[in-house]
């Protein structure tokens, strides 16, 4: 019933926005001292599929996805990637993935093994910890395709980790970004160190 | 990047007047518009029955029961595409998907998903096989190579099914044995790991090693320097800070680089860390913290 | 019932999205555009979050097969109407079946296969 005058508002309201863009981005350049000049405004963040950039706002389809907002509502929050915190959503069980396709109940094998790496200077060390893992992952999405499962037998570092290896075949893409350093960088050095 | 600001004026005066445009938007759409998702579904389906691989699989197999299942999809398609009511169009294209669907079915030859069987396969024997060489190792330490011992007891008649029934080519069957040994590894694994917590000390070998190491974490500040400062390098006034410092580093790099050629380590180890010293000062500079 | 929910989003879109209105792919989702392209098709977009909620990784990456790689997976239509790779759920049992086209093909001509998201930062203070 809807989808031509659908394309025909799309289409206008698309032409606006565009305009609106453009004068909404040259008020912000105009004022260097507005507030949280570095920080993504809640608004640019989740945006409806219509409104994406790589979803056709033209395609029927399109319009019936469910927008990310609507689905993290009640879910806590972080900086980056989704603005999701899964790891709390999942251990406070505001999400409940399946581990398997067709059995609600069936439950994962947890695995609470912390691999502490230590990292040279002042920078905090490294905690892996195989629980929040497990929650979501199985021994053999790692082991041994990333990982061999022996504590140092991985070289690992922050250069291959940005580059997408190691830790960085996930982190960086769907589980949160490297931007997050604290999440993984977790156990202060004694004061004392250098 | 982009400020949060209040639109100006102007551009609230554009959204008004996009937003009469919107709510006086043509009525006269709605008749074309049915029309337009049926066009739209006319040719999804066609390019399924016609262009798909599952069209050419059907096509290239030479199961007459597989194409003969096509030509009716392709029948049902056609009356569809001539049908005057609009429900009823629509419930004939998906059939029309539904027979095309059969029809590859029926022409999927056993080998086809034999393939991805086998190779499931084999990465859960790789994962396997992983998980058995940590638990031997674990269970060393911990002065108890019997519980290693009555795993592979444990697990010793389904590894046995596993290679008969791939032997004999059946690779789904041997799958369910390979997955119950794994699981009993998976679980053997955790109960002797469960709750601790390892350390990973950063020792080295030779200081060789450590130079290795030395270059590794100078390449990860340089990195870090990109991704951290890739918003920030637009302000000149933070480039030419930063850049001071990079220059600083790479002449030390180099110098630490000739070290290593002369295998004075030391020197080198010596040499990089202030060259990585140098990076972490530039992404300072720049008014982000990380600790150095 | 659909379309007027329908109508309802776009009014709220228009409403809402407009004056902030520019591309910001949601974190993770999945443009998988090998083979759609050379039929015309538009480009699969397969959203991360909203698979998560319902699945561990484990169940699409393990127990279905998906490579960790955008594009690596060799998907094709005929395999998932054998009931492999979004087959596995797409059968109109677990969800939806695949005659929906425009779901599934619901990307902008020409996209790349890839993945969004990357290593971009979010603002000062990232340590
Ligand atoms: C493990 C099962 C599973 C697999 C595999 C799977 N999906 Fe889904 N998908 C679902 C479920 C469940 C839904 C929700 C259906 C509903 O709304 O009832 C869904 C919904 C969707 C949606 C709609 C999201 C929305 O906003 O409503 C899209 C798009 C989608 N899937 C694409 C894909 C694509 C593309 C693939 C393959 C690359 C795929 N899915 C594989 C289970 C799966
Ligand atoms: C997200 C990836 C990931 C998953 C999933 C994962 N691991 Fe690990 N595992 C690691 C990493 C990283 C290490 C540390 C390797 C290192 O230090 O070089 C490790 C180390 C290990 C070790 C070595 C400990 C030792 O004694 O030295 C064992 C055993 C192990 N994992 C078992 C498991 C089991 C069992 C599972 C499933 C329940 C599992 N892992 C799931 C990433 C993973
Ligand atoms: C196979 C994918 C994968 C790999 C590889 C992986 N992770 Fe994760 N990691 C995840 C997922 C999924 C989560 C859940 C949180 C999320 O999605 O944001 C997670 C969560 C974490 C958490 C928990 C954070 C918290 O707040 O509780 C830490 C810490 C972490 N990862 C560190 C690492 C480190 C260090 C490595 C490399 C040694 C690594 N991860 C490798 C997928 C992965
Ligand atoms: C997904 C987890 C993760 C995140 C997020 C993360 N790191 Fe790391 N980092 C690691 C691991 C693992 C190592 C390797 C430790 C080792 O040597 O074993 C490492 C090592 C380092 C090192 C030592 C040099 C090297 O390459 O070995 C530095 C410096 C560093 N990280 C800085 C950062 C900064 C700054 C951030 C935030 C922008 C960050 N890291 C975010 C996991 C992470
Ligand atoms: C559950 C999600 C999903 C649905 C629904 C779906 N597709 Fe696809 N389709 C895919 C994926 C994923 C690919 C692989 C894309 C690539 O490699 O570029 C694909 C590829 C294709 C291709 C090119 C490769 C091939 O197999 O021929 C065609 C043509 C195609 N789809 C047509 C259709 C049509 C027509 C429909 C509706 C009847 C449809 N698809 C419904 C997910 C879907
Ligand atoms: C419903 C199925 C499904 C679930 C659940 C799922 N994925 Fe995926 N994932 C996919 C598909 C499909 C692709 C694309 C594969 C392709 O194009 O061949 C993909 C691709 C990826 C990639 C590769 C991206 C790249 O670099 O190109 C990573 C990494 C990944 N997934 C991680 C995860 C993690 C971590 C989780 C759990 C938090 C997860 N996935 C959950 C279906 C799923």
């Amino acid at each position: 019933m809807i989808s031509l005058r659908t394309r025909a508002i799309t289409s206008i309201g698309l032409l606006a926005s565009i305009l609106a863009v453009f004068v909404h981005a040259a008020v912000a350049q105009d004022n260097p001292n507005a507030f949280n000049r570095l920080m993504k405004p809640p608004s640019e963040r989740n945006a409806p599929p219509e409104s994406d950039g790589i979803h056709d706002p033209t395609a029927d389809g399109t319009l019936m996805l469910q927008p990310p907002q609507e689905s993290f509502a009640g879910l806590p929050k972080s900086r980056s990637g989704n603005y999701v915190n899964w790891s709390k959503a999942i251990e406070n069980e505001l999400v409940t993935p399946r581990s398997d396709i067709h059995d609600p109940d069936a439950q994962a094998i947890v695995f609470d093994l912390n691999i502490i790496r230590e990292v040279k200077g002042s920078m905090p060390d490294v905690v892996y910890p195989h629980k929040q893992h497990t929650q979501w992952l199985d021994c053999s999405n790692c082991h041994p395709a990333i990982f061999i499962p022996m504590k140092g037998a991985n070289q690992i570092s922050m250069a291959s980790i940005l580059m997408g290896e190691k830790c960085g075949v996930c982190h960086g893409k769907v589980a949160f970004p490297v931007s997050e350093c604290r999440r993984c960088h977790s156990k202060p050095k004694p004061v004392d160190q250098p | 990047m982009r400020s949060k600001s209040r639109p100006s004026s102007s551009a609230k005066a554009l959204i008004f007047i996009s937003l009469f445009i919107a709510g006086t938007a043509p009525a006269w759409a709605s008749e074309t518009s049915d029309a337009n998702h049926l066009a739209n579904r006319d040719k999804l389906v066609h390019t399924l029955l016609y262009d798909s691989s599952a069209a050419r699989k059907v096509e290239l197999s030479g199961n007459e029961a597989a194409i003969a299942k096509r030509a009716e999809a392709i029948k049902v398609f056609e009356a569809a595409s001539k049908h005057e009511y609009a429900e009823l169009r629509e419930e004939q294209y998906n059939r029309a998907v539904a027979l095309l669907y059969e029809a590859a079915s029926l022409a999927t030859s056993s080998a086809d998903s034999d393939d991805k069987i086998r190779r499931d396969l084999d990465n859960r024997q790789q994962s396997l096989d992983a998980l058995l060489d940590a638990h031997e190792r674990i269970m060393e330490e911990k002065h108890s190579s019997d519980l290693h011992a009555a795993l592979l007891e444990e697990i010793a008649a389904d590894r046995l099914a596993a290679d008969a029934l791939l032997a004999e080519g059946k690779a789904a069957a041997a799958r369910v044995h390979v997955d119950r040994a794994y699981v009993a590894a998976k679980l053997s694994v955790e109960r002797a790991r469960k709750g601790e917590t390892l350390l990973r000390e950063l020792k080295f070998d030779t200081p060789e090693d450590e130079y290795k190491y030395e270059l590794d974490r100078n390449d990860t500040h340089r990195m870090l320097l990109k991704v951290l400062l890739d918003d920030k390098m637009k302000n000149e006034r933070i480039r030419e800070g930063v850049n001071v410092h990079v220059a600083k580093s790479d002449e030390l790099r180099e110098k630490a680089i000739l070290f290593a050629g002369n295998k004075e380590f030391e020197s080198a180890i010596e040499t990089l860390e202030k060259s990585t010293k140098e990076l972490v000062m530039a992404i300072r500079s720049a008014g982000i913290y990380i600790p150095g | 019932m659909k379309r007027f929910l329908k109508s309802k989003r776009l009014a709220l879109l228009v409403l809402v999205a407009l004056p902030i209105m520019v591309a910001w792919a949601e974190y993770g989702d999945v443009v998988i555009n090998v083979r759609a392209k050379g039929e015309g098709m538009a480009p699969v977009i397969f959203p991360h979050w909203f698979h998560r909620v319902r699945f561990q990784c484990s169940v699409c990456h393990v127990d279905i097969g998906f490579k960790t790689r955008a594009g690596g997976s060799g998907i094709t239509m005929d395999k998932i109407s054998q009931g492999q790779f979004c087959g596995a759920c797409h059968n109109g049992e677990i969800a939806w079946s695949v005659e929906n086209c425009d779901f599934c093909h619901s990307g902008m001509p020409g996209l790349e296969t890839g993945i969004e998201g990357g290593h971009k930062t979010a603002g000062p203070g990232y340590y």
